[in-house]
C-alpha cells in the first residue's frame, strides 16, 4: 500500500458510516447510498492532496458526497424557498399540552422517524441529515449545501416544522393520543 | 423586539445555541413573554431531538472492502513504495524446446501488450490538449462552421447518442466557428470550437465520469460541481461532469480564463 493511500485510508475511511447514512437518508435507496459511497470515496482519494490537514474531514467528504449524488445521480435539487416571514407560527395550535405532546412522538419507533424524515423535500432533508444528524455547523452545511448561512437557517426552520408535522401524523396513525392538537 | 412579532431565524438561532450577548438576551426576554415563540421552540426543538435520537446506519457488508479495493485499483496507476518486482530465473531446458517456447510467450506476451494498450485508461486530457493542437495547426477540421449554437446542436445531436448542450459565449467574446463529431480515448464525442480575440477554445462532451481521468493537477469545487484541471502541452484542460455526460474545455487560452468559462457555463442536467 502506498503510503499516501495508507494516510487517506487512515483520515477518510472511519467516516464511511457517516457518508453512507447521509447518502441514504438524501437518496432513499441503498444502492444508489452504496455506489455514492464508493464514488465519494474515490473521488476523495484522487483529491486528497487538496485536503488540508487539521480540518473536518467528515464535512470535506460530505460535501463531495453531495455533489456525487446531484451530478451523477440527478438528485433532484430543487429549492422550495419559503420566505421566514410567509410561515406563520401559530398554524399549528395545539390542545395538548407541548410536554405531552412530545412525548408521544418520543415513543414512536425509529423507523417512523425514518419515514417521517424521508417524506420532507429533498432541500429541507438535507439540512436536518446536515446539522441535526451528522453535527455539521451551519457554515460547514452552506459549504455542503453551497448555499448561504441563512439559506441553511431557514430550511433548517422549514424542515423542523415540517418533520414535526410528519411525526405528528405518524403519531395519529400508530394510535397514539393526540387529540385535538392540530388545527392548521 | 415586539411582542407581535415571532423572530422565527432567531428562534432557531436560539434552540441551536448560536446567539450571544445583547442579541441572545433580546432572543430570550421575547420568548419569555411570548407563548407563540414559546410553542414554536417546543415543536422544533420536538422534531430534532427525533432525528438527532436516530441512530447511525450501519454500512452494508462488503462495502468497505468494496471501497478499500477500489481504491487500491485506482492507487495502481500512481507511483508505489513496494519494491520493485524481480523477475523468476527459468530452468535450462533443451534448445529446441527452448525456442518454441521464447516464440510462444513473445506471441502471448504480444497478445498481452495489444490488449493492455487497447483496455488500458485513455490520457483523456492529453488527447483534449492534441486535438486544440491539431485544430490550430490544421491538422482537425470541422465538419460544419455553423456559428449558431442551437442550430449547431441539432445539427451534432442527431449524431450522438448523450444529451448534448452546446452552449454560447458570444457574451464572453467568443464565437461558435463549427463542430463535428471526433473519438476521445476510444469514445465518440461532439466537439466544437469558439473563436475570441486571444484564440481558440474547443469543448468536447462524451459519456465518461471523472474516476476515468488521471489525478488533476487542480481541482476547483464550486456550485455542486467539481472540475479537474490539467495542464497538459502547454494549455489547460478544464473537465466536468453533467449527469453521465464528461466535458471539457480545452484551449491554450491563460489558464485562469479557461476554468473561469468552465465554471460558467457548467449546468446541471435538466
Amino acid at each position: 500500500m502506498s503510503k499516501e493511500r495508507d494516510r487517506f485510508v487512515a483520515t477518510a475511511v472511519p467516516f464511511m458510516r457517516n457518508v453512507y447514512s447521509a447518502a441514504l437518508r438524501l437518496s432513499g435507496k441503498p444502492d444508489v447510498a452504496e455506489d455514492v459511497t464508493q464514488d465519494t470515496y474515490l473521488r476523495a482519494f484522487r483529491t486528497f492532496d487538496r485536503f488540508e490537514p487539521g480540518t473536518d474531514c467528515k464535512s470535506w467528504l460530505l460535501t463531495i458526497m453531495h455533489s456525487v449524488l446531484i451530478n451523477r445521480y440527478h438528485y433532484a435539487r430543487r429549492h422550495p424557498e419559503t420566505p421566514l416571514d410567509t410561515v406563520d407560527p401559530d398554524s399549528t395550535a395545539l390542545a395538548s399540552s407541548d410536554q405531552q405532546l412530545a412525548a408521544v412522538i418520543e415513543r414512536l419507533s425509529a423507523p417512523d422517524v425514518e419515514s417521517a424524515l424521508a417524506s420532507l423535500p429533498e432541500a429541507f432533508r438535507s439540512a436536518v441529515v446536515l446539522v441535526d444528524m451528522e453535527d455539521l455547523t451551519y457554515e460547514e452545511a452552506a459549504r455542503v449545501l453551497d448555499c448561504p448561512v441563512g439559506t441553511v437557517r431557514s430550511r433548517l426552520y422549514r424542515a423542523r416544522r415540517l418533520l414535526f408535522d410528519a411525526l405528528l401524523h405518524h403519531a395519529r396513525r400508530a394510535g397514539y393520543a393526540t387529540t385535538g392538537e392540530q388545527s392548521s | 423586539m415586539s411582542p407581535e412579532t415571532h423572530p422565527i431565524d432567531a428562534l432557531v438561532d436560539l434552540m441551536d445555541g448560536r446567539l450571544s450577548g445583547d442579541e441572545l438576551r433580546a432572543v430570550e426576554q421575547h420568548v419569555r413573554s411570548c407563548s407563540v415563540c414559546q410553542h414554536e421552540i417546543a415543536m422544533l426543538t420536538t422534531a430534532k431531538q427525533a432525528a438527532t435520537r436516530l441512530p447511525t446506519i450501519s454500512l452494508p457488508p462488503e462495502l468497505e472492502s468494496r471501497v478499500l479495493a477500489s481504491l487500491e485499483d485506482a492507487d495502481h496507476g500512481k507511483p508505489s513504495d513496494a519494491p520493485a518486482v524481480t523477475t523468476a530465473r527459468t530452468q535450462p531446458v533443451a534448445a529446441q524446446a527452448f525456442w518454441r517456447w521464447v516464440a510462444s510467450i513473445g506471441l502471448a506476451a504480444a497478445v498481452l501488450v495489444s490488449a493492455f494498450l487497447w483496455l488500458r485508461p485513455a490520457d483523456l486530457p492529453a488527447a483534449a490538449a492534441a486535438h486544440v493542437a491539431d485544430y490550430t495547426s490544421q491538422r482537425l477540421s470541422m465538419d460544419s462552421n455553423e456559428s449558431d449554437a442551437l442550430r449547431l446542436q441539432g445539427s451534432l445531436q442527431s449524431r450522438v447518442s448523450f444529451p448534448l448542450r452546446v452552449f454560447d459565449l458570444q457574451m464572453m467574446g467568443y464565437s461558435l466557428a463549427g463542430g463535428r463529431v471526433l473519438e476521445i480515448g476510444n469514445r465518440t464525442a461532439a466537439a466544437w470550437v469558439y473563436r475570441g480575440t486571444a484564440g481558440w477554445l474547443l469543448c468536447e462532451m462524451f459519456l465518461g465520469r471523472l474516476e476515468d481521468l488521471p489525478r488533476p493537477d487542480d481541482t476547483r469545487v464550486t456550485n455542486d460541481f467539481t472540475f479537474y484541471v490539467y495542464h497538459r502541452d502547454n494549455g489547460t484542460q478544464v473537465f466536468w461532469e453533467e449527469g453521465d455526460v464528461l466535458c471539457v474545455l480545452a484551449s491554450q487560452l491563460p489558464s485562469e480564463d479557461v476554468i473561469q468559462l468552465a465554471i460558467a457555463k457548467a449546468m446541471k442536467p435538466q
